[in-house]
């Protein structure tokens, strides 16, 4: 199908996007797209709401007091199609998250990645956009 | 006929249309709808944005023209005051502190922001109108295809008036009657209220929308710009999502117009 060659001929053009990947509802101008730190710590929330999801995060770095650090996430669709439910994370869970943070220098950022301790990625980092059709198929059921 | 066979009728009809919805592999067209003129396209259904997209000419976000590079679509036309304002926008954006827009405060994305998506839209025909509802925000645009003009002096509203006819395989949309604080795209691009959308829906397969927009504003533009989207028919058994916008929005309008994201909460 000629259109669908097109699609792929454009892609292979390679159009820069933004880290954020489709980003509707408002700038990620407040993020540091170009560099993406790493934190572990452990799940207070993982909020599963419009138009983003947000996942609040206790970090105890050594020899430090407890901070509170939220990343935000994609909207839910964006999620789903990613195979991403509201209880891939849950309170009390350490997970080692990827993140482009807040330029201000405040405790948080814009979500990249969320991998648990034993290895499996939870969150993966969004696809490229022009990705075509996002991957099929329900997402997998919650533990 | 008395109500036993109107009831059978309709339920005979439900479940033909059942077994069509059903029989349907994913991404395809459903054989049967309720409304829609046989000889018309059939674009109802649930779609999916095509997220093809070239960053803004500031670099932080999705520009109207989001083909760009493939059709030659250059940057925004803007002039006088629309590009200063633009040049601000861009400016705050650049020191991390990018101006709030309809979109942050959950009101509305508005034509033409709303033809990127970024999340599904369901398209409805009945007679007389296609309906087309967005998942992000619950937001709802009314094409009338009954024939019915333009009004002469529309009130102002994020989707402006819509006034649809088919030319062949092609939905053809007028737009008027837009407000002027919705952003053309994620940039923040501005318009005035003089801003003129004519949208080109072709079904170009039963599963894949171009959407050629053509916006042209006198008051802001030294010239109509164009862009493209692609939608693609959605699985057969996607279901539209919830999507309140106010249900956690993290970005506050601060008093000078620029936007802060509120952690901890």
């Amino acid at each position: 199908m000629s259109h669908k060659l097109g699609s792929a001929a454009i892609l292979t053009i390679g159009l820069a996007a933004s880290a954020g990947g489709a980003q509707a509802h408002h700038s990620f101008a407040m993020f540091d797209l170009a560099h993406t730190a790493t934190l572990t710590g452990t799940v207070t929330e993982w909020q599963w709401t419009n138009p983003h999801s947000w996942l609040e995060l206790t970090v105890t770095k050594p020899g430090g007091a407890p901070t509170q650090y939220s990343f935000e996430s994609r909207s839910i669709y964006l999620l789903m199609r990613a195979h991403v439910h509201r209880k891939t994370l849950y309170p009390g869970q350490v997970v080692t998250v990827t993140y482009n943070p807040l330029r201000d220098g405040e405790n948080g950022g814009s979500l990249v990645s969320a991998t648990a301790q034993d290895g499996t990625p939870l969150i993966s980092a969004p696809p490229r956009p022009g990705a075509g059709r996002p991957p099929g198929g329900p997402p997998p059921a919650a533990p | 006929m008395n109500a036993k066979i109107l009831a059978g009728c309709a339920l005979a009809a439900m479940l033909t249309n059942a077994a069509a919805l059903a029989a349907a592999p994913e991404g395809t067209a459903p054989e049967t709808r309720l409304y829609g003129a046989p000889d018309q396209p059939n674009i109802s259904g649930i779609w999916f944005p095509v997220n093809i997209q070239r960053p803004a000419p500031n670099g932080r976000g999705t520009g109207f023209g989001s083909l760009a590079p493939l059709w030659g679509i250059g940057d925004p036309p803007l002039k006088g005051a629309y590009l200063k304002l633009f040049q601000k926008y861009t400016a705050a954006a650049d020191a991390g502190k990018p101006y709030a827009d309809t979109a942050s405060e959950c009101k509305a994305l508005g034509v033409p922001r709303v033809l990127f998506g970024p999340d599904p839209m369901e398209i409805i025909e009945t007679p007389g109108q296609i309906t087309m509802i967005q998942e992000t925000g619950h937001e709802v645009r009314r094409i009338y295809t009954d024939g019915r003009k333009q009004p002469d002096d529309p009130d102002p509203w994020f989707d402006g008036h819509n006034i649809g006819h088919w030319e062949g395989k092609t939905l053809v949309v007028d737009v008027v009657g837009l407000r002027a604080d919705t952003a053309m795209d994620a940039a923040e691009t501005p318009h005035s209220d003089a801003l003129h959308v004519t949208e080109r829906w072709t079904l170009k397969d039963p599963n894949d929308i171009e959407v050629d927009a053509v916006a042209d504003d006198p008051k802001a533009f030294t010239h109509p710009w164009k862009a493209k989207y692609l939608w693609q028919r959605g699985d057969a058994d996607y279901e539209m999502l919830e999507d309140v916008c106010e249900d956690n929005n993290r970005n506050i309008t601060n008093p000078d117009g620029t936007q802060s994201t509120i952690l901890g909460k």
